[in-house]
């Protein structure tokens, strides 16, 4: 689509002393409200299973931007849904279904077991686990490029992770 | 994808700057909004604070139905909308004709009244809801379009673009945002004003 | 963005179809087809996903499911 409008036309319809607020769209917190209909709710998440959840759905943010991919090519590349990517990695507190997980860590070579145990899909009942992902939770912030500090988090939860036993 | 040469005015000192318009939403937008919008926003907590675009994006993309755009100044995101080009008109003179819906549309945070050191520039919305009649001239609905407006900015559609207010959407569950909608005479106003 | 272009066989009641949509609805017949393109993909994601194409009639509530294949 080719927008062709003179200077002339901004100069009359955009004024200096205008003072206009715009926006449109159902505001977030509706969205979100709408989203989730009375009687859908999960079983509620304790503050320490979110911070878990929340460590899974950075991880995995920052494992696909380190890659370079886009959501919609790892959930190619990984054989899992775009919305449950979207959900894992965006959605506090969202625990995805197994297959996604194992999917997940096939694709990053990471252990399926911890992987399971991180996004709550099992029962965590590992001290080291849990501290590790609080940490990284804690540490990490999801902007666009991994800094220096993200990235060294990064390296140091999935070597973490990476001296675990698997299945 | 395609961009176009548009102007937004410089906030302080008033003049007519260029900006780019792009008809998609591209990484490199996402990436912007990610690092310096979303912030600002989030430790405002604005009404539509916490729209995320890169989720809305995620969703959108390969849906021939949506259409993303924005808005680039100085290197810098400026504005974002998608808009669904599905949706039907709902004024009495138009109803069940095709018209084109902004889903989303919103100013980066510096360039809104409610955010400290705000209009760096304006006229996004102007350009934004321009792209949106282009769009629908493009696509046969002569300029045909609808939204719902955030309540701060009724006035903007109302006054500015000349919009038609059909009220508060009972059905826009579960917030009733006024709806308004363009016809083919309004869209001619907004569009030919300055030509 | 490039556009492609195509040509359309269509039967004489199939062109008369698309002849009085076009008027109906103020289109030409390319953004009526492309309309449609848009519609099928959107109602092939919803089904994919699970859900149902389901119309409801005003008056008296009474829903029936569209079978779309």
């Amino acid at each position: 689509m080719k927008l062709r409008l003179s200077k002339k036309w901004f100069d009359t319809r955009i004024q200096p002393d205008e003072d206009f607020q715009v926006g449109a769209g159902v505001p977030a917190d509706a969205r979100k409200f709408a989203e989730e209909p009375l009687g859908s709710e999960k079983e509620p998440t304790s503050g320490e299973e979110c911070a878990e959840t929340l460590a899974f759905g950075t991880l995995i943010q920052f494992l696909r931007r380190d890659r370079r991919l886009t959501i919609e090519e790892l959930a190619l590349a990984a054989s899992v849904d775009v919305d449950e990517i979207v959900r894992i990695e965006f959605e506090s507190g969202y625990v995805p279904c197994p297959r996604s997980v194992r999917q997940l860590a096939k694709f990053f070579g990471l252990p399926q077991r911890t992987l399971l145990e991180l996004s709550n899909v099992t029962k965590v009942d590992n001290e080291q686990l849990r501290e590790a992902a609080h940490r990284f939770a804690a540490n990490a912030s999801k902007v666009a490029e991994l800094s220096h500090q993200e990235r060294a988090a990064l390296n140091e939860f999935v070597e973490f992770l990476g001296t675990h036993d698997d299945y | 994808m395609t961009s176009s040469l548009v102007y937004v005015r410089d906030g302080r000192t008033g003049q007519l700057v260029p900006a780019e318009l792009h008809d998609a939403i591209l990484r490199r937008h996402l990436d912007d909004y990610l690092q310096n919008w979303k912030p600002l926003v989030s430790a405002h907590g604005e009404q539509h604070g916490h729209w995320d675009w890169e989720r809305k994006c995620a969703v959108c993309s390969g849906q021939l139905i949506y259409q993303g755009f924005a808005l680039e100044c100085n290197e810098q995101v400026q504005g974002l909308m998608i808009v669904n080009t599905i949706k039907r008109c709902r004024i009495p003179e138009q109803a069940n004709r095709h018209l084109v819906y902004v889903e989303y549309l919103e100013a980066a945070p510096w360039n809104r009244r409610s955010i400290p050191n705000f209009k760096q520039f304006k006229g996004v919305g102007t350009v934004l809801i321009a792209a949106a009649i282009q769009l629908s001239i493009d696509e046969g609905n002569h300029g045909r379009i609808g939204l719902h407006s955030l309540p701060q900015a009724d006035a903007f559609y109302r006054n500015k673009c000349g919009m038609t207010d059909l009220g508060p959407d009972a059905s826009y569950h579960p917030y009733p945002l006024r709806y308004f909608e363009m016809t083919e005479a309004q869209a001619r106003a907004f569009m030919n004003q300055g030509k | 963005m490039r556009k492609r272009t195509m040509t359309l066989n269509l039967s004489e009641r199939e062109m008369e179809v698309l002849e009085d949509l076009c008027a109906k609805k103020g289109l030409s017949k390319t953004a009526l087809m492309r309309q449609a393109l848009r519609l099928y993909q959107a109602v092939d994601m919803r089904l994919e996903q699970g859900e149902k194409l389901v119309f409801e009639n005003e008056d008296t509530k009474e829903k029936s499911e569209l079978m779309v294949l």
